[in-house]
């Protein structure tokens, strides 16, 4: 942060860092997230020069610093792939007018504008937010570029019964059986898969060959990871935050399951939190977002250290499927007492009294 | 004596409306506007109160001592709300279980005892009368507002169930704004209540900056 990176140049390389995720995510799940990004950086574009044009400030200059794409782009990965046309851009609206400038802009948001803009549509549209399809190398055939544009131009009910159709009836079964994927994101099936007491293993199966098919939210999460890697590398972001927040999530995890087997409520294993839904992306690119996070180094720890914790609860006890979002927003908003609690000392301030 | 009424509708209705610039009584507002219907039937609620209580602490403005006025206050007005609660429980049952805990909690209403204390404390009956139904005017219309937002986007009608207020003639007679795939569950729920009044409090300073 110290060597006088510009904005501009900031985001550019989360951006970068950004694309062994998209293209992992465009191979297992179809071409719905290009067309995606397509559509929220135009409307987002839109909606942002109107704003600019509002505070009588320069749309060009505004956009040109490249958060707005940053924010579309952890939006896009966010939501599923193949979601009705009008919802992605009602969220994407929310976060840009209501999140981004209502608060004062870049720089003064209080929220992760992304994260709220995808919490929107979670508790707005519940049931089309739980429609993924089943990672599958297959998707980037089937869902093409053309058939792709038609799903989201549908409505939301005539999505689901298409992603249905779609997935071969028998590669639904086989996938069932090995690892309880269907359509619906991954950590909905903990909740069928709870029928037993017990911690519930998801990567850990008898399978041997690793693959998208069983493997799925594994292998987006390891391209979190490189691109993640890449960052800190280059120093871009800082390796405090993603090392307190998976230590958080792992070690709260660990309590949790301890709990959760003495005294019979089904828990997730610890390791693999680390590995589903969306925990990497929030590790390396959610929770490091500067402006949205807090200024000290100890801050930063400790503001991870509450997101992952309440991560794993949020997962465990809560009712919508993940829970990164929620709680990097619960995070964001201890931002100001963090900030105020760990205010560095003067130079020279409490020495010895003469 | 008519200017003066009608600046204190102005007063009370739009530079000094309860919710939008003095922020008062929120809970009630962000917890019963999920439809238009429950809006209004606390609205109006709160309204009878207001006004009878108005009414009453003006004329026994000289017979409460100052050092207990609030006790006093408070008393009025929860005899008042115990009787309303007892007569909606008999006559609108309905209305009664859909706006639950929030009945009795007139009591606490903010609006009700900062217009006992400002102005019928200080005012003749009449005068009270009409502060009291002049506030009562501009909080039903923000409540219905705030209401009639957030049924149209949660659940894509205006207006559904107003036979429980007015009887059944009404059972029909609501507006269907949106279909039900593109309503949004987000407006009803809690945030759903406080970005909708914010959005109205900053629309409201947009009118009236000069």
């Amino acid at each position: 942060m110290h060597r006088g990176a510009s904005t501009q140049l900031i985001m550019f390389m989360v951006l970068v860092a950004l694309l062994p995720a998209v293209i992992v995510h465009v191979i297992s799940f179809g071409w719905g997230l290009v067309w995606n990004l397509f559509f929220c950086t135009i409307w987002a574009s839109l909606l942002e020069a109107a704003v600019y044009k509002l505070r009588r400030r320069s749309p060009v200059a505004g956009l040109r610093d490249l958060s707005l794409q940053v924010t579309v782009w952890l939006y896009c990965l966010a939501i599923p792939p193949y979601l009705s046309l009008w919802m992605t851009l009602l969220g994407i609206t929310f976060a840009v007018l209501l999140v981004k400038h209502a608060f004062g802009g870049l720089g003064q948001n209080t929220f992760n504008p992304a994260m709220a803009g995808f919490i929107f549509l979670l508790i707005s549209v519940p049931s089309a937010m739980g429609g993924w399809v089943v990672p599958s190398t297959r998707n980037l055939e089937i869902y093409n570029p053309e058939y792709s544009l038609q799903m989201l131009l549908m409505d939301h009910s005539d999505i689901k019964k298409q992603m249905i159709i779609d997935t071969n009836n028998e590669t639904l079964k086989k996938i069932k059986e090995t690892d309880g994927a269907t359509y619906a994101t991954p950590l909905n099936n903990f909740r069928e898969l709870f029928d037993y007491r017990g911690v519930v293993r998801y990567i850990d199966r008898d399978t041997s060959e690793i693959s998208i098919e069983s493997h799925g939210t594994a292998i987006l999460a390891t391209a979190y990871i490189a691109g993640g890697l890449f960052l800190i590398a280059t120093g871009f972001i800082n390796f405090i935050q993603p090392l307190f927040f998976i230590l958080s999530v792992y070690l709260t995890g660990l309590i949790i399951n301890m709990i959760g087997l003495k005294y019979g409520f089904n828990t997730v294993n610890n390791w693999e939190h680390l590995f589903i839904g969306s925990t990497m992306a929030g590790a390396f690119f959610i929770i490091t977002d500067p402006v949205s996070s807090p200024t000290t180094a100890k801050g930063k720890a400790l503001s991870a250290a509450i997101i992952g914790f309440f991560t794993v609860i949020i997962r465990t006890f809560g009712s919508y499927p993940d829970a990164i979002a929620f709680a990097a927003l619960l995070g964001n908003s201890f931002n100001p007492v963090i900030n105020k609690m760990l205010k560095p000392k003067r130079f020279g301030a409490g020495g010895r009294k003469a | 004596m008519f200017k003066e009424i009608v600046e204190l509708f102005k007063q009370d209705v739009w530079k000094n409306n309860t919710i939008l610039v003095q922020i008062l009584g929120l809970c009630p507002t962000l917890a019963v506007t999920t439809t238009a219907v429950t809006a209004l039937g606390l609205a109006l609620t709160t309204t009878i109160v207001l006004v009878i209580s108005n009414v009453t602490i003006s004329m026994c403005r000289r017979i409460i001592i100052p050092e207990v006025r609030i006790p006093s206050y408070i008393l009025i007005i929860s005899t008042l709300v115990a009787v309303i609660e007892i007569l909606m429980q008999t006559f609108m049952f309905t209305v009664y279980e859909s706006m639950g805990i929030f009945i009795s909690l007139i009591v606490t209403n903010c609006i009700i005892i900062s217009h006992a204390e400002a102005y019928a404390m200080k005012h003749t009956p009449f005068m009270s009368f009409l502060d009291a139904l002049f506030v009562g005017i501009g909080y039903t219309a923000i409540l219905i507002l705030v209401g009639s937002i957030r049924e149209a986007i949660g659940f894509g009608t205006v207006f559904q169930g107003l036979n429980k207020l007015f009887g059944e003639y009404f059972a029909d007679k609501y507006l269907v704004v949106l279909p039900a795939d593109k309503t949004l569950i987000f407006a009803i729920l809690p945030p759903g209540a406080f970005i909708t009044i914010a959005l109205i409090i900053a629309l409201r300073n947009f009118l009236s900056r000069s």
